[in-house]
């Protein structure tokens, strides 16, 4: 009997059968397809935020670890100087031995840009001309001087110092223009002396009269370990302990922050969605723009020669004039009045009667002209990414676009808040949550290395209604603002 | 293959060919597998749940499973109980989301109580399903997995991370407790 409960149990239920609801296969059917989906929209954000990633850190790395700077000794110093004790050192950059027009006139457009010295020593008094040898490395060569063809190009006004960002900049110029310079041969030689170069350093000149030997240029191994900056001006640049490699890294990344700030001016208008039609209808003709302004100040990060995103704070202030006259009225007032009637007895004679009657009187009342000047600020927080298109080496094509998360948002004035309103009330705006989308294309003039001035015709669109829930209806700014600024590169 | 073609076919359909359209995601061939097993494995995932609705829930998910899972079947041992295996399992892990006790094993104070065999085979199945619902969770699953699947305390164990001397022990207990039950039901212990 111990075990009967087992065998009773399995005899009944182990193939009980139970219908279930009718409609389930289509709900299973329904549910994988969900999570088909649901799958397939995780995968797609992955894949994306993968190639995105890895494009980004692409970009970033081949910028980091291209062009290895080294130094070497000029032996022939190709510029004089009038200053006997001065020389300066001659720049090398060695490129894949692929031969390439455009990188060479980028070269030669590059060495022939003139450098301005940010911090010119007083007593360097540099008179002479320098050159720059852009030379082409057949590949896998060991870098000898003998190997290479010599393009020389005259450079005038070579630098006392140069500023590390001109160097970010020119190789950056050179990987733009030609993706497919084999970055990884490129080196630039300066001078004899090891020289470690930080983000806030500049090459300065040597002053000793180099010697009159001349190395072959060391081929630098690239390495991890990256000397302090104090100790690397004491280094030989010897093949033994020339091995740490100069941050071009640091250099490149010296031109990825800017700051910018514009001033923009424009006109908007409210959208305005009620479910009463003849309240939409007024609201549609009684508002009349106003000049409205918007000032935005924002950080811009540079992810690649061509894209950068963006983050900042504007304030914008939309102006306009809410105007609506009343339809002329009839209004009726009521009196009494006394009358005097005469009644003509033939005994009596003349009897003056006294009797008051109600008199209605009507008059035509003109409409009423109401106007508010009505005002929509927002402080708002814009994340923008942004395409640019160099026209030339001063002009280029900006576009961006992006989304703005506000802050603050106040509606100041008064309107007619129903369409048989007889009387002006204040508008019921919300204070927060109106966010909007906004969509440039404008133009950037670099006026010296670090300053661009920029004109950007921009459109703004409100996504949620700026009234409060309980308005019966919703309005929505669009706005076109032309914004005049500048970008300072940090 | 169109709904008609399947249902003329469905008495001739053969097992691999009914797993192959499944494979190729052939929604006529799941409709006919679904058909074919739903409501046998509706009565399994019954012994599991406490409610009708539950064991839609669990057998909605199983189907999911068996549909998403079906190209790994490789034809060892029976197709049916591949189905139920995972039928079984997803109602062991719906349960999960509830907190499953189990005693630590001893047998030593579950006494072995008698009934009377013959008014439980008398019962209605319906009626010794309801009283299956009602035991707790932790004494459901083991007394469904060795008295009905025929599952070892071994391997209940390995299924319910516990040890096979708690699964016994759960198992003497749940029977006990099913004949408390039982007794609702007017069957009296001897």
């Amino acid at each position: 009997m111990k075990n009967e409960i087992e065998h009773i149990f399995k005899d009944k239920l182990y193939n009980v059968e139970a219908t279930p609801s009718a409609g389930l296969f289509d709900t299973i059917l329904a549910k994988r397809a969900a999570k088909k989906r649901k799958a397939a929209w995780l995968w797609s954000t992955a894949a994306i935020c993968t190639i995105g990633l890895g494009t980004w850190l692409l970009a970033a790395n081949t910028i980091a670890i291209s062009p290895v700077v080294t130094k070497k000794e000029n032996a022939n110093p190709t510029f004089s100087d009038k200053s006997d004790n001065i020389t300066l050192a001659e720049s090398e950059i060695l490129l894949s031995e692929k031969e390439d027009e455009m990188t060479t006139e980028i070269l030669k457009h590059e060495s022939t840009r003139e450098f301005t010295p940010t911090n010119s020593t007083p007593s360097v008094t540099l008179k002479s001309d320098s050159e720059v040898l852009i030379k082409k490395l057949p590949k896998e060569s060991n870098s000898t001087s003998s190997s290479r063809t010599a393009d020389k190009v005259k450079k005038e006004n070579f630098p006392a110092s140069i500023v590390n960002s001109e160097y970010a900049d020119f190789f950056q110029r050179l990987y733009t223009a030609d993706q497919d310079v084999d970055r990884s041969k490129g080196r630039l030689f300066f001078g004899e002396k090891k020289q470690e170069v930080a983000a806030d350093y500049m090459l300065s000149l040597h002053e000793k009269v180099p010697s009159p030997k001349v190395p072959a240029p060391i081929r630098i191994p690239e390495t991890t370990n990256q000397t302090p900056a104090s100790d690397l001006p004491t280094q030989d640049l010897s093949p033994d302990t020339a091995t740490t490699r100069l941050p071009i890294r640091k250099l490149a990344t010296l031109n990825r922050w800017s700051l910018e700030a514009s001033n923009g001016l424009g006109v908007g208008k409210g959208l305005i969605n009620s479910n009463d039609p003849a309240y939409a209808a007024m609201r549609n003709t009684t508002n009349k723009s106003q000049l409205s302004h918007a000032f935005d100040v924002r950080a811009i990060y540079r992810l690649n020669p061509h894209w950068n995103m963006q983050a900042g704070i504007t304030y914008t202030k939309r102006n306009g004039a809410f105007t609506f006259t009343q339809q002329d009225t009839w209004e009726y007032t009521e009196r009494e009045e006394v009358r005097t009637r005469t009644i003509v007895h033939p005994v009596l004679g003349t009897i003056e009667e006294k009797y008051t009657v109600n008199v209605t009187d009507s008059a035509l009342i003109a409409g009423q002209k109401l106007k508010s000047m009505n005002s929509y600020t927002s402080i708002t927080i814009p994340i923008s990414i942004e395409r640019m298109v160099p026209l030339n080496s001063k002009w280029t094509l900006l576009t961006r676009g992006g989304f703005s998360a506000s802050i603050s948002n106040q509606s100041t004035g008064q309107i007619l808040v129903s369409s048989d309103a007889t009387a002006l009330s204040d508008i019921p705006s919300r204070k927060i949550g109106v966010h909007g989308l906004h969509l440039g294309i404008g133009v950037m003039y670099k006026a010296n290395k670090r300053i661009t001035l920029i004109a950007y015709p921009t459109s703004t669109l409100d996504l949620l209604s700026r009234m409060n829930s309980d308005a019966i209806f919703e309005q929505r700014d669009l706005s076109i603002y032309t914004h005049f600024g500048l970008r300072v590169n940090l | 293959m169109n709904q008609n073609k399947i249902n003329t076919k469905t008495n001739q359909l053969d097992e691999h060919e009914l797993i192959r359209g499944c494979v190729d995601n052939d929604v006529q061939y799941q409709k006919v597998l679904y058909e074919m097993y739903a409501t046998k494995m509706m009565g399994v995932s019954l012994r599991y749940c406490n409610s009708r609705m539950e064991a839609e829930d669990v057998l909605q998910d199983a189907f999911i499973k068996v549909f998403d899972k079906i190209k790994t079947f490789k034809g060892e041992g029976s197709f049916e109980g591949w189905i139920r295996k995972i039928v079984v399992f997803t109602a062991l892990k719906s349960n999960d989301k509830r907190v499953r006790k189990f005693e630590p094993g001893s047998l030593e104070n579950v006494q072995e109580q008698s009934f009377d065999p013959l008014a439980i085979s008398n019962m209605e199945t319906a009626n010794l399903l309801s009283i299956l619902q009602e035991l707790p969770d932790g004494y459901k699953a083991v007394f469904n997995l060795y008295a009905v699947e025929g599952y070892s305390h071994r391997e209940i164990g390995e299924i319910l991370g516990i040890s096979d001397v708690t699964s016994r022990s759960q198992y003497s207990r749940a029977k006990q407790h099913l004949i408390k039950l039982l007794a609702k039901y007017g069957i009296k212990r001897i």
